[in-house]
């Protein structure tokens, strides 16, 4: 079989970026490995999606449902039920399915968008025993609200992300109780919009500067214990843990970008990030495939995943078409305060303006975002606050941009909360 | 005096002083036949272990009955018997670990009724699922024991049996790395603990190797870094055992359990032992929760539970006290990184234990362990954050440029050692028809293969009829890997069956047609746990997240289980407590 | 006179708002913008939420179809709404922004399903 834009992962990056690629009439052809399309979404089902683009807030299915019916209704070739095993330098795609089997897709170019997958428990090394009642966040979410299962009634929550104070709310709201959720930093790592709604709406206490330090059980979950984390040397503080009784633990310890068949084709990884090294196209270091959504790096709002994945749609497509120039990469890189930037790259050619995606090492107040050459500030932005778990967005016009010489360092500074 | 009873005393005299030494007191200590029995109490489960390896250590002592009270000894809880009588055999094998696997393997070539018990709900769910998957060539055990000796035996009979069963299996040889580390404990100079390091030590390990028949070969230290770039540059020198080998332990049970069923074995799981009815110190029965079962030859090869049956037949001379070892386990994205299992040669080392090692699984995993703790209680498989942290600091020392973040699980198992701390392979001498294959730790994966052996020998001596069973199939049935499979072998089989071409398990490429045929396999997976064993689902990076509720809908059609009684593993280890809304129907009372 | 804490949730700066109630009187404390006073009175006044939640679905692709109230309901009902809900069993096909159950215990508001689904 053969195909202009192959686009790995139905979810709402490989969605924005195959809609808009057809849009450019090259032929398109998306592979999803679950039995629908959407990706993460169907299982979403509050609301607070599509807030930036269409100015309401939607639940997970409902924006999901949006940019299903528009690929469905331009000629995009789906393969859903459908896993890919492995992928090639010059683009040929090694599938299967229970129709074809193993099966073979040559392209002309790539766009990856298999979005991440949930830290288990082992990356985080809690010590004690093995039993049934142990899950991530993300898993729990699939089996209430997609696979109509109850893990568990008495629920202990590890992690303050977005993703552990959403379930902590679902739970309570399928009737289990939640004993509590426990978070290692001094400050919570989701909205404070959730810290409402799914916390304090249901007198959930939140333990911050918390850690479970070992579960109990030799069948099924029948506890954990829970320590203070000691400030100084980050680890729990002998003498003030206690043990709380509970038979489900959820995990909600950070998402890890899915980058097993980037990885395949030796593509520039970026350890900050943990997906590969894009630029202002989406294109990776590999010619012709190009990389969009949680699989780049891990982002906040759906809104951000749609307007990079169409970038990298519509790159794409004018890669097929051969419109994308070959003009010099110039690398952006994290400075002071600065985990990552995203795109790593600035191709200077542009024609229009760009946006760098960033995360900040620390909360500060009164910010000053500047993105500098030397000495030099080629943009900048004040932002009254900022956090590590809200992504932080600066644009650069072209005019400027296409001026940059050799490198610019992105900074942070404020006052430190 | 008698030359005996003066012996005897003699031990006891010395005993009592090790004991004083150790801060332990008021133990009675009386010594029958060579077996020593303990009575008393101590303070600490530590001086109730010290106790009995004390005990243990002469070597004319042939086993240690250690009912010293401890703080933590709690009554073992048994399931209830049945007396009605459910089936009648000419062998009963008590554990279905890789030794009560081999052994019914072993006697499914001969023309005998032989029913498997296994108190839980698969085979291999001691131990043998636990640890770390060596196949040792018995250079790193005590000289002189029963079980160096089955070790070397057993190891070089792995190729073949291996290609027999369709199990994975390799040669991949040992290095014994001897480092600048390697001696620190003695504290010595290091001009002088380079010296040891450099001549003596490789001598004395070549020599034993020597004696005990296995090949091994020194190697330099240009050598070791050429094979192994990734070691340490603290390495002086190592030692290569070429025969060493690395299998998937797990695999290598169900496969002889499978075998074993093909050829007529009878397997009974969540079978277990809770009586014996002998009859003129004969065995008469053995009563199980499930009921009894008649027969004149019991075989007891149930791991840590092995003196708790020898207890139920009026013969314990040994008590198992349970060593638990846990592993860590690492991702394959390094592969390639090590190719050989690597041993850090320390001295000196804690006694009792090899010191565990890094190596690759059959799978491409990098594996590191064991850690070898003394535990009190038999059923606890905790790991904890010390023994995380100590095998990181001990292998980091070993291989310093590993990526340790790429861990994907740790787990324990429990070893069971008796106090004389070698095999215990017997007929016993109390009662007729029941042979003890106790105390079966490290090597015992390795040594399976000849403690089959000699189990059978041990009944035809004692006077079993050992007719050849001429429909033997040496051959396990092979089942599909589909990963393993090429594109057209592929095509091929997804032709005849769609299920091969839907992969479940994204990290191991299990399919769905692989998970149904482990389901419905002649050893059946019937929970999460099992279908993890034979499939692989479940194993990778993202540790089930993906697979989990997948392999749980498979199970469900499969067996026609609802899907909120879809287990873990064993009885209690619900994964669910009912569909969507069960507690908001509770909560309004309906 | 009683005093209620309110973290406003309008913009990032997460204010901390104080609402003096004396009476009928409100008195608000420590905002920094005109939408967090008004976001801080209807909190402690009326406060209320968009119920998201699922209702089993026979006949449809999967088991469980996401459903949400068509605007915000009173905050104290949530229970009791979910309660109700998990009475219901719908049948597929379904079509996004389907009514699947009409003003839900006597709010004047429907439960709408949030997705479309096909009946296999």
């Amino acid at each position: 079989m053969e195909t202009d834009v192959v686009v790995i992962g139905g979810g709402p990056a490989g969605l924005a970026a195959a809609a808009i690629a057809s849009q450019q009439q090259v032929d398109v052809t998306i592979i999803e490995r679950g039995i629908e399309l959407g990706g993460i979404l169907p299982q979403c089902i509050h609301n607070g999606f599509g807030n930036f683009i269409f100015k309401k807030m939607l639940t997970g299915p409902e924006y999901a449902q949006h940019y299903i019916d528009l690929v469905k209704k331009q000629k995009i070739h789906i393969k859903i039920d459908t896993t890919v095993l492995k992928i090639t330098k010059d683009k040929q795609i090694f599938a299967t399915n229970s129709k074809e089997g193993l099966f073979k897709i040559k392209s002309k170019s790539i766009v990856l968008a298999m979005g991440c997958r949930e830290r288990t428990r082992s990356q985080i090394l809690l010590p004690g025993s093995r039993p049934a009642g142990i899950y991530t966040a993300g898993t729990t979410q699939r089996l209430i609200n997609i696979d109509g299962i109850m893990p568990g009634s008495k629920i202990v929550i590890l992690g303050s992300g977005d993703v552990g104070l959403i379930m902590a709310r679902r739970f309570i709201l399928e009737g289990a109780e939640v004993e509590g959720v426990y978070e290692i930093l001094p400050h919570p790592g989701g909205l404070t919009r959730n810290i409402v709604q799914c916390l304090e709406d249901f007198d959930i206490p939140l333990n911050l500067c918390h850690t479970v330090t070992e579960i109990h059980g030799k069948k099924r979950v029948t506890g954990v214990t829970v320590a203070e984390m000691d400030s100084s040397n980050f680890n729990p503080k002998k003498g003030t843990e206690r043990f709380v009784s509970c038979n489900t633990l959820i995990l909600a310890v950070g998402l890890i970008p899915e980058n097993e068949l980037s990885k395949q084709i030796n593509i520039s990884m970026d350890s900050n990030t943990g997906g590969p090294i894009v630029d202002n196209n989406m294109q990776t270091s590999e010619d012709g495939i190009f990389a969009c959504g949680n699989v780049v790096h891990v982002h906040d709002l759906v809104d951000d995943v749609t307007i990079a994945s169409e970038l990298a749609g519509k790159s794409a497509a004018e890669y097929v078409k051969n419109q994308i120039e070959e003009s010099p990469l110039k690398p952006v890189y994290p400075g002071k305060n600065v985990i990552y930037v995203v795109p790593q790259h600035i191709r200077c050619d542009l024609r229009s303006s760009i946006t760098l995606y960033l995360r900040v090492k620390n909360i500060m107040k009164n910010a000053e975002i500047k993105v500098i050459e030397n000495n030099d500030i080629v943009a900048q932005k004040k932002e009254r606050i900022v956090k590590p778990p809200e992504m932080v967005k600066i644009d650069i016009s072209s005019e400027v941009a296409n001026k940059i010489k050799k490198a610019v360092k992105v900074n942070v500074e404020g006052e430190l909360l | 005096m008698d030359v005996k009873k003066m012996k005897d005393s003699k031990i006891k005299r010395k005993l009592i002083k090790s004991f004083k030494k150790s801060g332990i007191k008021n133990i009675s200590i009386k010594l029958n036949e060579n077996i020593i029995f303990l009575e008393g109490s101590v303070d600490s489960y530590e001086k109730y272990v010290t106790a009995g390896h004390l005990a243990g250590n002469y070597s004319i002592i042939h086993g240690v009955v250690n009912n010293i009270v401890y703080p933590e000894k709690k009554e073992t809880e048994r399931k209830k018997g049945k007396d009605k009588i459910i089936a009648s055999a000419d062998v009963v094998i008590v554990g279905g670990g890789i030794t009560g696997c081999s052994i019914a393997r072993e006697l499914s070539k001969y023309q005998l009724k032989t029913i498997l018990i296994e108190k839980d709900e698969d085979v291999s769910c001691g131990a043998t699922k636990a640890n770390n998957a060596m196949v040792h060539s018995g250079i790193g055990e005590e000289p002189s024991t029963l079980k160096q000796k089955l070790c070397v035996k057993g190891h070089f009979l792995f190729e073949t049996l291996s290609k027999e069963l369709n199990v994975p299996y390799r040669r991949c040889g040992m290095l014994i790395v001897i480092t600048k580390d390697s001696l620190e404990n003695l504290k010595l100079p290091s001009f002088l603990s380079n010296l040891l390091a450099s001549y003596v030590i490789p001598f004395i390990i070549l020599r034993r190797g020597k004696k005990i028949k296995v090949p091994l070969e020194k190697i330099s230290r240009k050598k070791i870094l050429e094979i192994e770039p990734q070691l340490t540059n603290r390495t002086i020198t190592g030692i290569s055992s070429p025969t060493y080998g690395v299998t998937s332990p797990y695999e290598f049970c169900i496969a002889l359990a499978e075998n074993a069923v093909e050829n007529g074995v009878d397997l009974r799981l969540n079978t277990e032992v809770v009586g014996i009815d002998l009859e003129e110190n004969r065995i008469k029965s053995v009563i199980t929760n499930e009921g009894k079962i008649n027969t004149r030859w019991l075989i007891n090869a149930s791991g840590v539970n092995a003196d708790e049956i020898a207890e139920m037949a009026n013969d314990r001379f040994y008590t198992v006290h349970p060593r638990k070892g846990s592993t860590l386990l690492f991702d394959k994205s390094d592969a390639g990184f090590i190719s050989h299992n690597l041993s850090f040669f320390q001295f000196p080392m804690k006694r009792h234990t090899k010191g565990g090692g890094a190596m690759v699984t059959t799978h491409g995993n990098i594996q590191w362990g064991p850690t070898a703790i003394e535990i009190s209680e038999k059923g606890d498989l905790s790991v904890s954050k010390d023994e995380i942290d100590g095998i990181f600091d001990k292998y980091s020392r070993l291989l310093p440029n590993f990526n340790k973040k790429a861990i994907i699980a740790y787990f324990a198992g429990i070893r069971s050692p008796t106090f004389t701390e070698d095999f215990i392979i017997e007929a016993s001498k109390k009662i007729k028809g029941f042979i003890h294959v106790a105390g079966i730790q490290s090597p015992g994966i390795a040594a399976s293969p000849a403690i089959a052996k000699m189990v059978a020998d041990i009944l035809k001596k004692e006077g079993l009829d050992l007719a050849d069973n001429p429909r033997f199939n040496p051959t396990r049935k092979k089942h599909l890997v589909i990963r393993d499979l090429d594109f057209d072998e592929r095509k091929k089989a997804v032709a005849k069956n769609p299920l091969y071409g839907r992969i479940i398990c994204r990290c191991e490429e299990a399919t769905e047609g692989e998970i149904v045929n482990a389901i419905h396999s002649n050893i059946p997976a019937n929970n999460i746990d099992a279908i993890k064993r034979r499939t692989r689902a479940g194993m990778g990076r993202c540790q089930a997240g993906f697979c989990l509720p997948r392999v749980a809908k498979i199970l469900s059609r499969e067996t026609g289980k609802p899907i909120e009684e879809i287990l873990k593993n064993s009885k209690e280890s619900q994964l669910f407590i009912g569909k969507s809304k069960c507690l908001l129907e509770e909560i309004d009372g309906n | 006179m009683t005093t209620k804490k309110i973290t406003c949730i309008c913009c990032p700066l997460g204010c901390n708002i104080n609402v003096i109630i004396n009476g009928d009187d409100y008195q608000v404390v420590g905002e920094q913008c005109k939408r967090g006073k008004e976001y801080a009175l209807q909190e402690v006044k009326d406060p209320k939420r968009v119920l998201t939640t699922t209702v089993k679905i026979n006949f449809g692709i999967q088991k469980m179809l996401p459903v949400k109230s068509q605007i915000e309901i009173p905050k104290n009902l949530l229970y009791e709404c979910v309660k109700i809900l998990s009475k219901i069993v719908v049948e597929a096909p379904i079509k996004c922004g389907d009514v699947i159950l009409k003003n839900i215990h006597n709010t004047g508001i429907d439960i709408i399903a949030t997705r479309s689904m096909e009946r296999v």
